[in-house]
């Protein structure tokens, strides 16, 4: 671009009204004008994504783990107050009785759990179901799979790359549930985001049949 | 929009209620998510580096004096985690402007993808002011409030990045002028 005009106009170093004049004049601050209303137009009309259902859960774990770090770095700097060599042999001693009362009670007194399962666990029963219905997803899915593979692993237009990068992220969120459930595997959020990375997988399948179909 | 409540809430979180980050993050997802996905190209980037910038959240809520807009303050965590995400490797992909221009055939539809294209393969500085100046429509102002630049260098990166992406964009643009006139 030659003409300084619309830069001065964007540096507030001259006035609209000089700047509209100008404009009405000279061909490439007025296309340039143009094309910047056009494209922040369709800027501000460029889709955004949807959050994944367990991003919440995700944050949530991982600040429930930041708060445990920094109570038990609280509960480090009060013992090394508690032993350090200023403090009187007393309370050191009146720490130490504390510290073996509770966790006597941890050890032997604290009441085990008899009353119904928390509310985030499948019972068995339910686990079942939901086991089933995850069975029913991978057949399906497999079968998609088959029909799909070739078209995949050949990706060769920008949409059927979108198409694969979207699969790949679906995998990668079925890894990952599965991974979680290795350590309990009757957690019903997990599982629910299971269910749905499946179901996302599956559409998406049909969808890419669909579309090459035409 | 302000958060109902807002220093209810942030005062809550200052005495560590993961219930009112909840709040937080059920207000301010879309934006945020929005704003780390253009800066990022990705999905999955985008949902990690809003986790990293709800743990800083965390960390730095404390320093919060309620002496400037949360959303604003909020923001620039955000962005920095972006900018974490995009030092440490895989986001910032730059895709070369003069390749972005040779990408694909169709019009309307194609104008946003190409977009996003163009977009990607600006500097990551200049990729935000015009991310939060054209996309989430901040002030220069308030932009540099967020990103704690001055005001002029703003305004500069926002006209670089507009004379960069008219320079890719113009043939199609043209295109799909033509084609909606008629």
């Amino acid at each position: 671009m030659t003409c300084t005009k619309y830069q001065l106009y964007w540096d507030g170093k001259i006035p609209e009204k000089e700047f509209e004049i100008h404009r009405a004049k000279c061909d490439e601050c007025r296309e340039a004008y143009a094309l910047d209303g056009l494209i922040e137009g369709e800027a501000r009309k460029l889709p955004a994504p949807e959050s994944s259902p367990w991003l919440w859960t995700r944050i949530e774990n991982e600040l429930k783990r930041e708060q445990e770090k920094s109570r038990s770095i609280g509960l480090a700097e009060i013992l090394l107050h508690i032993f350090s060599p200023r403090q009187h042999l007393i309370y050191k001693i009146a720490a130490l009785l504390v510290i073996s009362i509770g966790v006597s009670y941890l050890l032997f007194l604290r009441p085990t759990p008899t009353g119904p399962a928390s509310t985030n666990f499948l019972t068995s029963s339910a686990l079942s179901k939901v086991e089933e219905r995850e069975k029913e997803y991978e057949q399906a899915i497999a079968e998609l799979e088959k029909a799909t593979q070739s078209l995949v692993a050949n990706a060769d237009t920008d949409l059927l790359l979108l198409y694969r990068d979207k699969l790949e992220t679906i995998d990668a969120q079925i890894e990952r549930c599965k991974e979680a459930l290795k350590h309990n595997s009757a957690d019903a959020h997990i599982r629910r985001y299971l269910l749905a990375a499946y179901q996302d997988k599956k559409e998406t399948l049909i969808e890419l049949i669909e579309i090459t179909q035409g | 929009m302000a958060l109902e409540n807002e220093e209810v809430v942030i005062r809550r979180c200052q005495n560590g209620e993961i219930s009112a980050f909840e709040t937080i993050y059920r207000h301010y997802e879309k934006p945020m998510l929005s704003v780390a996905y253009r800066m990022l190209s990705n999905k999955e980037d985008a949902e990690d580096a809003l986790q990293n910038a709800f743990i800083n959240l965390y960390k730095k809520i404390g320093q919060f004096k309620f002496d400037s807009a949360f959303s604003t303050w909020f923001y620039r965590i955000v962005v920095n985690a972006c900018f974490d995400k995009q030092r440490k490797g895989k986001s910032w992909s730059h895709v070369p402007l003069d390749q972005v221009a040779e990408l694909s055939e169709d019009l309307h539809a194609e104008v946003g993808h190409h977009l996003q294209k163009a977009i990607d393969g600006l500097p990551p500085k200049m990729k935000a002011c015009f991310v939060l100046f054209a996309v989430q429509g901040f002030k220069q102002r308030e932009i540099a409030e967020i990103l704690k630049m001055k005001e002029g260098t703003i305004k500069a990166q926002v006209f670089e990045a507009k004379a960069r992406l008219r320079e890719v964009m113009k043939d199609r643009m043209g295109e799909w002028r033509t084609d909606d006139v008629h």
